[in-house]
């Protein structure tokens, strides 16, 4: 078995080794394509954002100066792109994604469907600048700086912008919000 | 407890159930895209962003064992500086016109143990003008030649800006860190600095007082510079796929607009010409001999042309610098293939090529390995050298613009700028 560690296939990406590259890439697209999904709710604008970022990766490889930096900088260069569909979409349609639970579930599963679809209208209804700082926070585990630098706000604006998103999330949630329906495939909802 | 109260907790969880993390099903075209996908070379960008990567190895060079050595060389660095003060003082020089050719000054370098220095270019003596425990970096002159601008390093990778006399004296802190890029006004009298460290912030600060006043145009601001004889700003604002676009913007932050006629491949930072007319910028797009084309762009009417390079055949091509007069470019050239050699050379090198593109191509200095990122270079202030240091060996040469190997230097730098008197 030969352990090839990230550090070295960075290295290599950079030089143009276009194999390490897809190493790479496959260690941290499905998170990323997760969240972008998440930030989104959409699969095709999540899709167009996670290419968007690893093509942009790919390309300007050589000229990451730091090999170490690198999954910071393939976040960053996501969730950037990210914002940038958000920005471009403005009159889109949004689909709200509710997908079946995967494998194996501990406990009371409908205690577990039940909030998870009153987390899913409460994320919903968050502003998806707001969405992602949640996202990445609370999905990708980042610490708030991290946040911040990924998505290219001050820090500032990422705690206001989470002390908010708990605030509406909690209003929504302790108010009652009713869940929405299952969603029939490929419909919309605005 | 509220229901709130009892979903917060399992944010994570609760998510991951909301968005399954599996590998996409686009994930294998996405992989045969970027595999028909040209890589940017890394010299697209060398750019002022301050040479980070210099910083670990100016803090590992700086072995304690040396810290006399570098006291005793402070002590005579800083007597011969006050001399040197004394005898400029005295001699009431006038200033150089802030662009066009002017007289060549010293040659002020970051050494690879982080101090600045001034180097006289003839003699090639060294004088430490900013030593002691801190590491320094990235000197720049202003255009007058009067005052340095540097960066002290608070952490291997956040430096904090400074400032003082060409001479290293009145050092002082004009800004604290962050600070990632900055460039001189045309008069001296401000700075135009970039913050990506947390979020992307542009300011202008008045060298006089520190007075700090954030640039904000609402779109990214990249690699600013400031336009020769006009009270403007031009910089980058990135595109889809590593692309960008250039502005101009007025330095108060008004009168933003896009520079018309740019390619949509422009790829790297906005060299400026010295008359504040044009700029030369490279383009990257696939297809064969689509990489690395230089075009110039009129700034006002938008007139854009592709510049006709002798011996541009396989080759990828970066623009550095406009001479100081205007009437050549300073490039480097690339081989597309590894094994293609520039004038019979291995390599990449420097090349001199005429601003209108008539004319012979003129390569200078030495043939560097294929891939080895390329150099830092700049016209001497008469514009009859070029002053170049390689990334590949960290090597500093002085070149001849009409051609020929040059000298290498008795010193290496991180980073130089070379000062600017008056004819």
């Amino acid at each position: 078995v030969v352990v090839v560690d990230q550090r070295e296939l960075v290295e290599r990406a950079r030089g143009g080794d276009h194999d390490a590259f897809a190493v790479l890439a496959g260690a941290f697209v499905a998170r990323l394509d997760a969240a972008a999904r998440l930030i989104l709710r959409d699969h095709e604008l999540a899709r167009d954002a996670v290419q968007e970022g690893f093509f942009a990766a790919w390309r300007n490889l050589p000229t990451l100066r730091d090999p170490d930096c690198f999954e910071a900088w393939l976040h960053r260069l996501v969730f950037r792109s990210c914002i940038n569909v958000i920005r471009r979409r403005s009159r889109r349609p949004i689909e709200v994604e509710l997908l079946p639970v995967d494998g194996p579930v501990i406990g009371d599963i409908s205690s577990i469907v039940a909030d998870r679809e009153v987390l899913d209208a409460a994320l919903k209804g968050l502003r998806p600048e707001w969405r992602a700082v949640v996202v990445l926070h609370y999905y990708l585990g980042m610490p708030l700086p991290d946040v911040a630098s990924a998505l290219g706000v001050p820090i500032g604006t990422v705690k206001s912008r989470h002390h908010r998103s708990l605030q509406q999330m909690r209003s929504a949630i302790d108010a009652g919000l009713t869940p929405p329906r299952p969603p029939v495939a490929g419909e919309q909802y605005a | 407890m509220t229901a709130f109260d009892r979903i917060e907790p399992r944010l994570p969880e609760l998510m991951a159930d909301l968005a399954p993390a599996t590998v996409p099903d686009y994930f294998d075209e996405m992989l045969r895209q970027t595999a028909r996908t040209k890589q940017r070379p890394a010299w697209a960008s060398p750019g002022r962003w301050l040479p980070m990567d210099i910083a670990a190895s100016a803090a590992a060079s700086r072995l304690p064992a040396l810290r006399p050595l570098v006291v005793m060389l402070l002590i005579v660095g800083l007597l011969i500086a006050v001399g040197v003060a004394i005898f400029a003082g005295s001699q009431q020089t006038p200033l150089p016109e802030p662009f066009g050719p002017a007289r060549n000054g010293t040659i002020v370098i970051a050494t690879t143990s982080g101090d600045i220095a001034a180097v006289d270019p003839v003699t090639g003596s060294m004088t430490t003008l900013i030593g002691g425990p801190t590491r320094d970096i990235a000197p720049w002159f202003s255009r007058d030649g009067q005052r340095l601008m540097f960066v002290r390093l608070v952490t291997d990778e956040v430096g904090a800006y400074w400032i003082a006399d060409a001479d290293g004296s009145n050092a002082r802190e004009l800004v604290p860190a962050p600070v990632d890029w900055f460039e001189w006004s045309s008069t001296g009298d401000r700075i135009v600095l970039t913050r990506l460290t947390g979020a992307p912030a542009t300011s202008i600060v008045r060298v006089e007082d520190g007075t700090v006043t954030p640039l904000d145009v609402g779109i990214e601001i990249r690699n600013p510079v400031w336009r020769p004889n006009r009270d403007q700003i031009v910089f980058s604002s990135g595109r889809a796929e590593g692309h960008v676009a250039y502005y101009v913007v007025d330095a108060d932050g008004t009168d933003l607009r896009e520079i018309d006629g740019v390619s949509p491949d422009a790829i790297n930072d906005p060299v400026l010409s010295p008359d504040g007319s044009s700029i030369a910028y490279t383009t990257w797009a696939d297809g064969d001999g689509m990489q690395g084309r230089i075009h110039i762009v009129d700034i006002d009417s938008g007139r854009d042309r592709l510049m006709a390079i002798e011996g541009s055949d396989g080759t990828n091509e970066f623009a550095y610098q406009f001479s100081p007069d205007g009437t050549k470019l300073l490039l480097e050239r690339h081989g597309i293939d590894p094994s293609y050699e520039v004038n019979g050379v291995p390599g990449y090198r420097l090349v001199v090529v005429p601003a209108d593109g008539g004319g012979p191509a003129v390569p200078i200095g030495p043939a560097m390995p294929p891939g080895t990122d390329g150099a830092t270079a700049e016209f001497s202030p008469d514009g009859t050298q070029v002053l170049a240091t390689y990334r590949y060996d960290r090597s500093t040469w002085l070149l001849d613009v009409t051609g020929g190997m040059g000298e290498p230097t008795e010193w290496n730098a991180d980073a130089q700028t070379w000062q600017r008197l008056a004819p």
